[in-house]
């Protein structure tokens, strides 16, 4: 607070406890700007940081040190709360996020669970077990895949989009995924919007020798 | 008639193969590869007239992976090649 200061000549006491009083202008009691130290002609000043700490006769020091504590304890409390503040607000934040966006996962069952062998140079593709490609749940705007091959294969795995009239020759359009081109972890997973509510999924083998897909999911995403 | 054009192709010119992948219990999935694969990874077969004779059959069988030699068996059951 800033206010013009008058010298002050006494320690007044609350209760029991000491305090070093400060008044504006006008002669009202202001919460003083503690520490002080008293000067050489017997008044006290505001203390800077330049200045000795707080000495008075009348203020023992035990005091002086229980309410330096005291005065720590409250601005670590502060402190924390700031904190906890901070971490109140990133949570509202976050789950504004997420209820905005209405995200909703499902994975659907797995593709293929054990090992199958890609012909070299060939692509397979895998759609529902009727052979016709899979609805789009409602709801759902996109879809995810992902694969796990054996080391170093070299593979891509692609998403076709079909039409409703014609589900089962012409594809609107395909997407790809993942393309792996030969590393000891050969796998990896994309997700892409869904250009129409019919799909499957294709899988090519870029090498030029047969290579083992491990596991082949699916999931539907909103 | 070559074996390349003997190969059934599909509506995307690939060519349709009957052993594209190989399940765990032996189940075998259809599927596609293209022209361009077979030029590289067959190239001294693909512009041989058919039926290949027994000679080069075996060679093809030889120059070929597990599930490579699936498919020519089929073709050749077939009469495709």
């Amino acid at each position: 607070m800033m206010h013009e200061q008058k010298p002050i000549t006494q320690v007044r006491r609350m209760g029991t406890i000491p305090y070093l009083a400060e008044e504006d202008s006008q002669g009202t009691q202001v919460v003083p700007t503690l520490p002080y130290r008293k000067l050489t002609d017997g008044t006290y000043a505001p203390e800077t940081t330049a200045d000795p700490p707080v000495t008075d006769p009348d203020v023992p020091a035990g005091q002086i040190s229980l309410l330096k504590g005291l005065i720590q304890q409250q601005n670590e409390t502060l402190q924390r709360l700031a904190t906890i503040e901070a971490k109140l607000h990133d949570r509202v934040a976050v789950d504004a996020t997420l209820t905005g966006s209405n995200v909703s996962f499902v994975q659907k069952p797995d593709v293929v669970t054990t090992d199958t062998v890609i012909t070299a140079g060939s692509n397979v593709i895998f759609k529902d077990t009727g052979d016709k490609p899979w609805v789009l749940g409602s709801g759902q705007r996109r879809v995810a895949a992902g694969y796990s091959l054996g080391t170093n294969a070299k593979s891509r795995l692609v998403v076709l989009f079909y039409s409703a009239k014609y589900p089962a020759s012409y594809p609107l359009k395909d997407v790809t995924l993942v393309d792996n081109t030969g590393t000891a972890a050969a796998s990896g997973a994309g997700i892409t919007d869904a250009l129409s509510n019919r799909y499957v999924l294709r899988l090519f083998n870029t090498d030029s020798v047969d290579i083992t897909l491990k596991v082949l999911t699916r999931a539907e995403v909103g | 008639m070559r074996l390349m054009e003997a190969l059934p192709h599909d509506w995307e010119n690939m060519i349709e193969i009957p052993v594209a992948a190989v399940g765990p219990d032996g189940t075998q999935y259809p599927g596609t590869t293209s022209e361009a694969y077979l030029r590289t990874a067959f190239a001294q077969f693909v512009d041989l007239p058919v039926p290949l004779s027994e000679a080069d059959y075996q060679a093809l069988l030889a120059a070929s992976t597990h599930n490579w030699q699936l498919n020519w068996r089929a073709f050749r059951e077939q009469g495709i090649i």
